[in-house]
């Protein structure tokens, strides 16, 4: 049977990560500058929330539940966002998606997400990467 | 003589996919338009493309396929963009066919073959197999001068009939003889950098009005310098007038609002464009005259139901977007060339390029 989708979040990310670094350098040096010593905390559904920071110039995905931000979501609210049917606003307005933290440090998650964004749409691996995600997990 | 000159005319001049060139800013494009029955602005668009960029500092040269798909006044677009590994990627210059994946156009017996297979990512949505056969000459090639290295070429053939079936999210339709368009554009640019246009072309409701039309306006990227205008009128199946630049007059008025946002391609894109507002207009008005004082005339006024989007990174900028509106909705037409006048109502699309 197919991993659940939360289950395989974490793999995924961290492949994710580290296309990024490979496929588009420069988007992954934008983001390790505009988070610096920030650790974002991902929890996805029931599953143990992911810390989620750049460390020694790479990524570093660990189960750990403390950091600046917190983002606490099911994993059909990130399909949906995903799949561009929510933006993050319509995610967090319908309490499908919970940002915690100061108010200057989610801006700056806010700022890295729209970097990520970026890289991801510059990079077709990243794109094969999450195809493969909707596909070998339920 | 319109398919020999079709294949003359049309063939693909680069690889679509091995080494990119030095400067990475090579693009190439076959577009179609199908106008799906049954509903008054129901569009197939499908865009084979090959698109160089550079990331990360190389120059990568990227096969991907769009389709967007509307069945209905009031139906929601779907639709999707797949890119494709080098190896799944097979064209030949000098050749029609393009083997994308499982997707495939291939040019037997005097039409293109298309055929769209639902794609393995996420939002392959549309499936089709679909002969669309030319039914008028195509242009020879048009070629603008984008500035220093820049310049991007064409070749148009606005009337085509497309006989086959379309699968929309689920429900199939079957085309008789629908009236389609197509284009075919390559090119040195850099999305992104200095360059918009609007291009459009109407489909007449009545398929035996002979008339058909498109137009184009190639603008810089803040619209502040035109850098060629040109408004092209088919007979039957000649091209039988050209208006050009200072011939031809469009004007973009209004906004075009909707209550819900525009689907946008690749679906992760509408992250980095929320909202409503697309920045299209919700008229377009297109006024050309014979500038030698002659009595030829055109007018088309389009009038925006709906759009979609297509989000492309730009090559000039790593954290900005560019966004190619893709409007369906009503034009009217009227004129007169070479004494003969016409006046018809038809669906009609506009592509609107900005960012």
């Amino acid at each position: 049977m197919a991993e659940t989708r939360a289950r395989a979040f974490p793999r995924y990310l961290r492949a994710a990560f580290a296309l990024l670094a490979s496929d588009t350098p420069h988007h992954f040096a934008a983001l390790r500058d505009t988070l610096g010593a920030m650790a974002i905390v991902i929890r996805l559904g029931d599953e143990q929330p992911l810390r989620v920071c750049i460390a020694d110039g790479a990524a570093s995905v660990t189960e750990a539940a403390h950091g600046d931000v917190a983002l606490q979501l099911g994993a059909p609210a990130l399909d949906a966002l995903l799949h561009g049917e929510v933006t993050v606003e319509e995610a967090i307005a319908a309490d499908r998606l919970a940002v915690k933290g100061k108010l200057d440090e989610v801006l700056i998650f806010l700022d890295a997400l729209h970097i990520w964004l970026h890289g991801a749409l510059r990079c077709p691996a990243l794109h094969d990467l999450y195809a493969r995600y909707l596909t070998d997990t339920r | 003589m319109i398919a020999s000159a079709v294949a003359q005319l049309d063939a693909w001049r680069q690889p679509v996919a091995g080494v990119a060139s030095a400067d990475g800013a090579y693009k190439e494009w076959m577009h179609f338009c199908v106008r799906l029955p049954g509903a008054q602005h129901g569009y197939l668009l499908v865009n084979l493309n090959v698109s160089e960029a550079k990331v990360g500092g190389r120059a990568l040269r990227t096969p991907r396929l769009l389709a967007l798909a509307r069945l209905d006044a009031g139906a929601t677009w779907v639709g999707s963009v797949e890119t494709f590994a080098e190896q799944d990627a097979v064209c030949s210059p000098g050749r029609l066919d393009v083997t994308l994946g499982r997707n495939a156009l291939r040019w037997r017996d005097g039409a293109f073959h298309l055929s769209l297979a639902p794609g393995a990512g996420p939002g392959g949505d549309v499936a089709a197999a679909i002969a669309l056969r030319p039914l008028v000459m195509p242009t020879v090639t048009s070629t603008v001068s984008l500035g220093p290295g820049g310049v991007i070429h064409w070749v148009v053939i606005p009337r085509l009939e497309a006989s086959g079936w379309v699968q929309v999210g689920g429900r199939r339709v079957t085309l008789d003889r629908a009236l389609a368009y197509h284009d075919h554009n390559w090119g040195t640019f850099r999305w992104g950098g200095d360059l918009s246009w609007e291009w459009g072309f109407v489909h007449p409701d009545d398929a035996r009005v002979p008339w058909s039309v498109v137009f184009v306006r190639i603008s810089d990227g803040g619209r502040h310098r035109i850098l060629s205008t040109g408004a092209l009128v088919w007979r039957g199946q000649q091209l039988a007038r050209i208006f050009q630049n200072r011939e031809v007059a469009l004007t973009l008025t209004g906004t075009h609002r909707a209550a819900a946002p525009p689907l946008t391609i690749p679906k992760l894109a509408r992250l980095l464009v929320p909202g409503t507002a697309t920045g299209v207009p919700a008229r377009v008005r297109v006024d050309a005259g014979d500038a030698g004082g002659g009595g030829d005339t055109l007018t088309i006024d389009f009038r925006t139901d709906s759009k979609a989007r297509v989000a492309l990174p730009s090559d000039v900028d790593p954290f900005k977007l560019v966004l190619l509106n893709e409007s369906c909705g009503r034009a009217t037409v009227s004129g007169s060339v070479q004494s003969e006048r016409f006046d018809f109502d038809g669906a009609a699309m506009v592509e609107l390029v900005r960012g």
